[in-house]
């Protein structure tokens, strides 16, 4: 599940130079600005928990059920579809 | 890129101070789509136009499935981190969409007066992820066979974090200490690991891009004092995602 993304490296005491999709997702999902407004789509607070390495990729769908805050932000009624 | 109107939204990668090339040579990099840049507010905000059904009626739906969330997630790191070699840039969460040019360039105008302070706070600086984790005691694999369901469950238990393991030691704070010296400000690391297995520290530091010689020369320094006990990951460099102000309602 390693996924290499260029440019990052890991220069810690592991055996591999590896960068894997956990430590992306943490990345790209832990703040960043989201600019939010009336007329935005964005996925707002979206608030992930960590289920055990091995079996994160089959648990983030389920761990995003029940988190509350996962929610389309629109005046757009569509905008909601599928929320 | 000749698309409907109708049919494209807006995917916001992040925004850097407007310039007068734009950073030309970005265009046309692939991210979920190609890269462009809108001028608003003294920013050039880099998107890409996507398709309306799969990045806005239907994105919570995607978020929660892991392929799309795999893709658009490495997708987007790559992007934003091709802008960040270039640029300073202030980094968008993962799945911000907009509707139009015009939503977007209304709501940085709005925002413009913190989105500048987030500018000069991250100016010439990187993000790092340090995680340490406990060297594992051994593995089922290792360890004896169990005989039982129950010695198995006994045995997998133990290699499992206790609830509220992330246990003060000494070595811990003497490591973090160092760390709080070397960057500018450190927030918490991603929520994604947080329970990962054997995961004893765990910290994201916002750096100056001069000073990664030093990071690796300390955790260089942990890792080979710790090499039985503890070991280190350092990944980077990152844009510093975790470094942006938190949006105001």
């Amino acid at each position: 599940m390693a996924k290499q993304s260029p440019e990052i490296v890991n220069i810690g005491s592991g055996d591999q130079d590896e960068v894997s999709l956990v430590d992306i997702l943490d990345h790209v999902l832990n703040s960043g600005v989201v600019i939010r407004g009336s007329v935005i789509i964005s996925v707002a607070g979206v608030d992930l928990i960590y289920l055990g390495v091995d079996v994160i990729l089959s648990s983030i769908e389920t761990a995003l059920r029940h988190i509350p805050g996962t929610s389309l932000n629109s005046t757009k009624p569509d905008g909601d579809a599928g929320a | 890129m000749k698309k409907n109107k109708e049919d494209t939204v807006i995917y916001l990668y992040g925004l850097t101070k407007a310039s007068p090339s734009r950073g030309a040579k970005l265009h046309g990099t692939q991210g979920v789509a190609e890269l462009e840049t809108i001028r608003c507010g003294g920013f050039d905000c880099w998107i890409s136009r996507v398709p309306r059904t799969e990045f806005a009626d239907n994105l919570v739906t995607n978020m929660e499935n892991l392929d799309w969330l795999t893709t658009v997630g490495v997708a987007h790191q790559r992007a934003v981190s091709a802008i960040a070699k270039a640029k300073d840039v202030i980094p968008a969460r993962l799945g911000t969409i907009f509707l139009n040019d015009a939503s977007l360039c209304s709501n940085v105008e709005e925002r413009k007066a913190n989105l500048r302070a987030d500018l000069k706070r991250i100016q010439s600086t990187e993000e790092w992820g340090i995680k340490v984790f406990a060297v594992a005691p051994g593995n089922l694999r290792t360890s004896p066979r169990p005989k039982t369901g129950r010695a198995y469950l006994q045995a997998k238990s133990a290699l499992l974090p206790r609830p509220g393991s992330v246990e003060k030691s000494e070595e811990l704070e003497t490591f973090s200490k160092a760390l709080k010296e070397l960057s500018k400000s450190q927030a918490a690391g991603g929520k994604i690991s947080a329970g990962q297995r054997h995961l004893r520290f765990q910290v994201s530091l916002l750096l100056r891009r001069g000073d990664r010689k030093k990071l690796e020369a300390t955790v260089r320094r942990f890792s080979k004092e710790w090499r039985n006990i503890f070991k280190v990951e350092c990944t980077g460099p990152w844009p510093p995602y975790s470094f942006i102000s938190p949006r105001t309602e």
